[in-house]
């Protein structure tokens, strides 16, 4: 690449979302060398959130997400193969085919996967599913279209719940076991968290909080599990909703700063090695990434968002193309959405990097309000529960680092607002479901263990 | 000239043929731009956004304090309220029009208005002279609001008076008896809302398929409008719903005339025409300002604004400012990013748009045919007295 | 004409990234190029099996930029649905005889949110 950062060879290792539209950027920026994108999945990108909505709702078959582009990328697209490793100082991308890639500049968006039950044997019963790619939701799909006398969703997060409003809009019995107090809370905190159980349960959901699941029972196919209150649950479907895994381990001996969070990078999506010392022709983008962010404290964040996604491949794309001082920062809010039990829920900034909550307008009645974050008094997040036009207000406040609690005089204004209650965000280890944004420094009542590298 | 003259000179009828100079003055002069009498007027794009969706900033004009107290005794219909009383009732009233629960509705009068529009386009033959407003851009929207509420054909001039009488009040500016103007207003009003109820009345029961049916059939107490509430709120729907179309489509005629290259595209591609709408709303917008109120002590920019102070969003300006958009004084219907404030934003975006935009793309697609040899006989046209809801009184058009 | 997009997804205030590229130039390529997945099948089983060689549109929201204004409701209901008060879903696969309205609906997305367009054309590799 001698010269002209606008010519050479890219690599881009992950073909979802953040692969794609990464590749776009690159085109629409003016690249003119060589794109090859490199996926383990056999499809082309194709998008994630309709697989716990429409697919499963039956209004979508799973095979019909693909997403569509803003442009042809002309790349040369290697899918359904697995890269396998990196060499930084060969610049070459190793595939499992034996096959090596040469790089000028590589771009690591490689993802997350779902988490899979712990237990391998039980894993393998027929009907028990995780929830990721096209095939998972296709065959999750079919089953609950032949309608199961139960299905048992293990985890309240954001994906659990999500399934369990699915089910039960198609009038099947569900029941959600989570570890933690209620669903949600490892993301939105405990006041969001007891509206999100008191939804599920009105909505005829068995919720199950507190509790653990410590054996899937089955003879080739299930039909129940067990409990750590010593009930037993009989199901025929299961779906393990516990969370991402991310997609790394392909990177432990690339000398890459790659972790069971993520891979750390700069606000520049540069990957770091694991000195930690800034890579100047590998970058991340997507939910694989670890990164810092000024709003909160310049922590790394982890998010595993849509809209980071897509954000953080048109900034690493346009990093790519240009020398330093023209680089562009990654700063946009996180932000996130959720449509369960006829409720959207949106957030923006970090909910849980906070220690008190406010509900600035609306109220839990009437499942409508938009709830503010703060943390050591200034505003960090902010959740709408049928409110979105509101949110960006709230997201202008969390911008400008606007004092907590946010300024008086909203209209439709709770009569508690002036008062802050705890934010009430547990400890991460105590859930079946973990946030989809996580602070993996530090979070802010209690230090946790720093991941190491490699 | 002086920037707390500003609004003076917007609404002077003087400026109303191109009052974009005085937009641009008014983006120079800074986000909040305090005038004369004490209000401020706000012209930059992401002040105006940003205070659209502040949840301090009240719709109603009851909050006002300064520069005069409002004098509006009666509740104002949901465009001018705030929540959670503005969410109920908006809510309310759009049950029978849009989704959740009427989707389709909107949707499926696509054919009988585009059946008007062919209908009033026979007109244009050439050698004729017409008036584009009196000929076509006024009688489509009337039909179709007056289809889509249920009101008979042949109370429409009754209602043409009403409205006149109710737009002239609704607008801001210096000029004319105000009191005068609120006191006929309200005649109005009143007559108005009498006739709806009475028409309801004569529906409950027996439901004709329009909205005022529906409206007073609707079965769930909770969600049911009071008498009071249904009568407001459908005169607004009533103005609203045709007011801003007739300007909509008639700056479209006046622009594409004004531009005989882009008529020219259009007609080779009729695929933009959903483009052009678009563009059209951000180029030459049938609503111009509207008025919020802050609740508290605003800070914009810098600029504290007291609470209850009268606040003008100019949204004709906001959508030409060249901080947002490149180019902001060139029509162009091909324009990418376009991400106007034509229709507001936040909470009180407007009720009717889709509608409005059905309307305006169905109208020039049935004009543009007929365009290409004609010329304005009157450039500019003359307009209407309203300088928030501007548009040509008449636009007398040579095919 | 323009097969590809119509709206930018990540149009984010004044951000640079989407002033520039105009969508209509990227349409020859992308056609009959497409690998579409065998089986078949949409949101509203009006679709079946795409046209020899054509690929069909497909749709996607950026929902984070939603704020449930529904334009796009109104303007192709049998595409896009409203879930609850706020909540959007919609057909991700765009049947044929929609097209036109899901592009008038992507103009008139008042967040610019809906982007329009073809699958990528991966090519057999």
């Amino acid at each position: 690449m001698p010269g002209d950062l606008k010519d050479g060879r890219m690599v881009i290792v992950g073909a979802s979302l953040a692969g794609l539209r990464a590749a776009e950027a690159l085109r629409e920026e003016g690249f003119t060398g060589s794109l090859t994108v490199v996926g383990d999945e056999p499809h082309p990108p194709y998008d994630r959130p309709p697989l716990s909505k429409q697919v499963l709702l039956g209004q979508a078959t799973a095979d019909t997400t693909g997403l569509p582009t803003r442009r042809d990328p002309d790349a040369d697209w290697r899918l359904g193969v697995r890269a396998t490793g990196v060499d930084l100082l060969a610049k070459q991308v190793l595939l499992e085919s034996g096959e090596s890639l040469p790089y000028d500049r590589l771009l690591i968006a490689t993802g997350t996967r779902a988490r899979p039950w712990p237990n391998p044997e039980e894993a393998t019963l027929d009907g028990v599913f995780t929830l990721r790619t096209r095939e998972d939701a296709g065959g999750l799909a079919r089953r609950l279209a032949a309608g199961p006398e139960r299905v048992l969703v293990i985890g309240g997060g954001f994906t659990g719940s999500e399934i369990a409003s699915a089910c039960r809009e198609r009038g099947l019995e569900v029941t959600v076991a989570e570890r933690g107090p209620a669903p949600l809370v490892g993301a939105l905190g405990g006041t969001l968290g007891k509206l999100a159980a008191a939804m599920q349960r009105n909505h005829g959901v068995d919720l199950r909080t507190g509790v653990t699941v410590t054996a899937l029972r089955g003879n080739g196919s299930f039909t129940g599990a067990e409990l750590s209150d010593g009930s037993r649950v009989e199901a025929d479907v299961c779906v393990v909703a516990l969370g991402a895994v991310r997609n790394v381990e392909w990177l432990a001996e690339s000398g890459l700063a790659a972790g069971p969070r993520g891979i750390a990078c700069d606000a520049g999506c540069r990957a770091f090695n694991m000195y930690g010392i800034v890579t100047d022709d590998v970058f991340v983008a997507g939910d694989v990434s670890r990164f810092p962010h000024p709003l909160f404290g310049y922590q790394m964040l982890s998010l595993e968002h849509w809209g980071n996604a897509v954000e953080q491949a048109g900034v690493a794309a346009h990093n790519m193309l240009n020398p330093g001082p023209l680089q562009r920062p990654h700063l946009t809010v996180p932000s996130f959405w959720s449509t369960q039990f006829g409720l959207n829920i949106k957030s923006v900034g970090v909910p849980t990097y906070s220690d008190h909550v406010i509900i600035a307008q609306g109220s839990l009645e009437a499942r409508r309000l938009a709830m503010v974050y703060g943390y050591q008094g200034r505003v960090t997040a902010a959740v709408t529960v049928d409110m979105a036009k509101s949110l960006d207000y709230y997201r202008h406040l969390i911008e400008t680092a606007a004092p907590f609690p946010p300024p008086p005089g909203a209209q439709d204004r709770a009569i508690a607002a002036d008062i802050p209650i705890p934010s009430d965000v547990p400890d991460p280890k105590g859930l079946s479901h973990g946030p989809t944004v996580a602070v993996t420094g530090y979070l802010p009542d209690r230090r946790l263990t720093l991941v190491q590298p490699g | 000239m002086a920037s707390d003259t500003l609004l003076a000179r917007i609404t002077d009828y003087a400026n109303r043929p191109d009052p974009y100079p005085l937009y641009a003055e008014l983006r120079e002069a800074g986000p909040a731009v305090r005038q004369a009498d004490g209000s401020y007027l706000i012209g930059t794009y992401h002040e105006i956004v940003r205070l659209l969706h502040d949840p301090r900033m009240s719709a109603d004009p009851r909050s006002r304090t300064a520069p005069a107290p409002c004098t509006v005794n009666q509740q104002p219909p949901f465009l001018r309220l705030d929540d959670p009383e503005h969410h109920r009732l908006r809510n309310s009233t759009m049950r029978p029009f849009g989704p959740p629960h009427s989707p389709g509705r909107v949707d499926s009068m696509r054919g009988e208005i585009i059946q008007l529009t062919k209908e009033l386009a026979e007109v244009f033959q050439e050698g004729k002279q017409i008036d584009v407003v009196d000929d076509f851009a006024y009688p489509l929207p009337v039909t179709v609001i007056c289809r889509l509420l249920g009101i008979p054909h042949t109370d429409e001039q009754l209602f043409q008076d009403w409205t006149d009488m109710l737009v002239a009040s609704a607008d801001i500016g210096p000029e004319g008896d105000t009191a005068e103007r609120e006191q006929a207003a309200d005649q109005a009003r009143q007559e108005m809302g009498l006739y709806l109820l009475r028409l309801a009345e004569q529906r409950r029961g027996r439901p004709t398929g329009d909205m005022l049916s529906d409206l007073v059939n609707e079965p769930d107490p909770a969600v049911r409008l009071s008498e009071e509430d249904l009568a407001i709120n459908t005169i607004l729907l009533f103005i609203a719903g045709h007011e801003t179309t007739v300007n909509l489509i008639t700056n479209g005629v006046l622009t594409l005339l004004r531009q005989p290259d882009q008529l020219h595209r259009l007609r080779e591609d009729p695929g933009l025409l959903p483009r052009a709408v678009e563009e059209l709303l951000r180029y030459e917008p049938p609503v111009h300002m509207r008025e919020r109120v802050p609740l508290v002590d605003i800070d914009v920019a810098g600029t504290t604004i007291p609470g209850g102070t009268s606040v003008i969003l100019a949204l004709a300006s906001g959508s030409r400012d060249p901080m947002r958009f490149s180019e902001p004084d060139r029509f162009d219907p091909t324009r990418p990013d376009n991400q106007h404030v034509g229709f507001g934003s936040g909470i009180h975006l407007c009720f009717g748009a889709p509608l409005a935009r059905i309307e305006a793309e169905a109208a020039l697609g049935a004009l543009i045919p007929h365009l290409s040899t004609a010329h304005l006989v009157q450039d500019p046209p003359p307009y209407r007295q309203n300088a928030m809801l501007r548009g040509p009184r008449h636009l007398p058009i040579q095919l | 004409m323009f097969l590809s997009a119509l709206a930018c997804v990540n149009a984010d205030r004044a951000s640079p990234t989407c002033t520039g590229a105009l969508p209509e130039d990227t349409e020859a390529p992308l056609r009959n190029r497409g690998v579409r997945a065998p089986e078949s099948g949409s949101m509203l089983e009006t679709r079946g099996e795409t046209t020899e060689g054509v690929v069909g549109m497909q749709t996607v929201v950026d929902l984070t930029r939603c704020q449930g204004y529904a334009q796009c409701v109104f303007l192709a209901p049998e595409v896009f649905e409203l879930h609850g008060e706020e909540g959007l879903l919609y057909a991700t696969a765009v049947p044929d005889d929609q097209v036109e309205r899901v592009r008038q609906a992507a103009a008139a997305c008042p967040v610019q949110a809906i982007l329009l367009g073809e699958e990528v054309g991966t090519g057999a590799r």
